[in-house]
């Protein structure tokens, strides 16, 4: 009896920090308009944390996602009730303001920006491929997931 | 069977005495697998690798004979095997055990740092090495210079017209060059054996170093602080070995907490990073010292984190104004060269026709053109090294891909 309200109560706490997660892809709406505030400006030591601010949590979310089975299967348990019509609209960043960031990352031959923004389009796939074909489905009847995904050739993978 | 033997011994000396041909790309790959600091420091990451599994293991019951044999004469000592029976049930054990795992992340960015280290010198010693064969190909140069206006100062002393005290001077000169060449040309054998050394070839083979093709410094530009200073700290492994080091402590700090019920039995991997807080072994009074301790030693962690972290700032201006002194001085330095060239062709011909011309002043002009030539040299592989020390800092290229040693 005792194990089994062990077992249930650490099934409890580790789902509340995978809920916790969950809400942190709200956070990403700010750090995404922050991004697109600074996407003419020089890439200043101010500019980089928000540069890395947004990478760096979408690299964490995605990371722990592909990384951790039991947080991937509550992903999909509660997919549909964190997935909101504007998700792609607000949280998911364009090619093109990738290019435009990703132009100003060589400066005198170095590169100069954050790691996690190297590695993005590679965690973007990844995080695509841990879908499943309905939750894809449900992104591609928005008009704006659908134009990243095409962007960004997450089919193409 | 003789014949065999001495085949084998021909065929094994020819690999050991011949020469190995090394170009500047093949030293990063030599230096990671092949270098002796390296190859030690990648079983010590490999080691605390296995410490975690070694601390998580050891929270399954284990037997220890002894301590079983003492039960039938004290029923007592049942408590003191709770450590063999049940390690799982000392929450200490299983700080351990997630301790191990930051430690060993700590580990990984100091192989990291060491390996960047380690491949920045053998490169930086390559390109030295280069510039050192430059250096004596110009003295070379100057050796020859000097000889043949010895030979034409002692065909025109034969008629008077060259003051034994100048020809005198000039052999004096000739001689100082060629215990140059002589000295340069051991600091060149010695360069080589070193870098032997930091990639792991063996000391009796010598090696012939490619030439590299250097910056043109004419045509780089000036470069900013700020746009190089957040990817040298926020990527920088000394900086991130610190943040695991804090997640550590933490673990301690439980430790402290729940010492109540016993200290670990498990032995540290942190090679004694935390062993000066001390752990009271159940209930005692000692408990908020230990507690006031490991915040002080949180408080050292942040202020060894704020040094590395002021010691890449110094680093990067450093390199930065160095760097932007060179683009600066790149115009100055190459016309200094040309202008030391002209100067000398001029001199050279008046001599060869005759004219009167003091034999210390073409003198003069052939030490004007070695150190405009030995200056411009310099500069570009100075430009080289730094941009090289600049990709350490900022750890681009060679530097990025430092993965952990062994899966």
């Amino acid at each position: 009896m005792k194990a089994i309200i062990l077992i249930l109560l650490s099934l409890f706490l580790s789902s509340c920090r995978y809920a916790q997660d969950l809400n942190n892809v709200k956070s990403l709406e700010n750090a995404k308009s922050s991004l697109i505030n600074i996407q003419n400006e020089n890439l200043s030591f101010e500019n980089q944390k928000i540069l890395r601010d947004y990478f760096g949590k979408s690299s964490v979310l995605i990371s722990n996602l592909s990384n951790d089975s039991r947080y991937l299967n509550y992903f999909h348990k509660k997919f549909f009730n964190y997935y909101e019509d504007n998700l792609c609209e607000n949280v998911f960043i364009s090619k093109e303001l990738y290019g435009s960031f990703e132009k100003k990352c060589i400066v005198n031959g170095f590169y100069i920006c954050p790691e996690v923004f190297r590695d993005f389009k590679e965690k973007l796939v990844g995080f695509y491929q841990v879908l499943t074909e309905l939750e894809k489905k449900n992104l591609k009847k928005e008009e704006a997931c659908l134009k990243l995904i095409n962007e960004w050739g997450l089919d193409e993978n | 069977m003789r014949l065999i033997l001495f085949l084998s011994l021909f065929i094994f000396s020819q690999k050991v005495l011949s020469n190995e041909v090394i170009s500047l790309s093949e030293v990063s790959k030599k230096v990671r697998s092949e270098n002796y600091y390296v190859l030690e420091n990648a079983e010590r990451v490999y080691q605390a690798k296995e410490r975690i599994n070694f601390s998580k293991k050891n929270l399954l019951p284990r037997l220890n004979f002894w301590n079983v044999i003492k039960l039938p004469f004290d029923w007592a000592s049942a408590i003191d095997i709770v450590q063999d029976i049940a390690p799982f049930l000392v929450p200490a054990n299983w700080f351990r055990a997630s301790q191990d795992q930051y430690f060993y992340l700590a580990q990984n960015e100091q192989y990291r740092a060491l390996v960047a280290n380690e491949v920045m010198t053998a490169k930086l010693l390559y390109t030295n090495t280069l510039r050192d064969i430059e250096f004596l190909n110009l003295l070379e140069t100057q050796k020859n210079q000097i000889a043949e206006l010895v030979r034409i100062a002692e065909a025109r002393g034969v008629f008077g017209e060259t003051t034994q005290e100048n020809l005198k001077f000039l052999k004096i000169r000739e001689l100082e060059v060629l215990e140059d060449v002589r000295s340069l040309s051991t600091l060149v054998f010695n360069e080589k054996k070193a870098l032997s050394f930091m990639m792991g070839i063996a000391q009796e083979k010598d090696i012939e170093l490619e030439s590299v093709a250097l910056p043109k410094l004419s045509s780089l530009k000036a470069m900013n602080y700020e746009e190089f200073i957040f990817r040298a700290i926020d990527h920088a492994p000394e900086i991130k070995q610190f943040a695991h080091l804090k997640e550590a402590l933490k673990y301690t700090r439980k430790a402290v907490n729940f010492s109540f019920l016993g200290a670990s039995s498990f032995s540290s991997s942190s090679g004694g990073v935390f062993s000066n807080i001390p752990i009271q072994d159940g209930l005692g009074f000692g408990r908020s010292s230990s507690l006031r301790i490991t915040r002080s030693e949180e408080r050292i962690l942040e202020i060894n984190k704020n040094a590395s972290e002021e010691v890449i700032k110094q680093n990067l201006y450093h390199l930065i104004s160095n760097f932007n002194s060179y683009v600066e001085n790149s115009e100055g330095q190459e016309l200094r060269e040309k202008l030391a060239k002209e100067n000398y062709e001029l001199v050279r011909s008046k001599l060869i026709l005759g004219e009167p011309l003091g034999i210390l002043e073409v003198l003069t002009s052939i030490q004007n053109v070695f150190d405009a030539s030995l200056s411009l040299v310099n500069y570009r592989y100075e430009a080289l090294n730094t941009i090289e020390k600049l990709k350490r800092l900022l750890l681009n290229e060679d530097y990025n891909d430092l993965k952990e040693p062994r899966e």
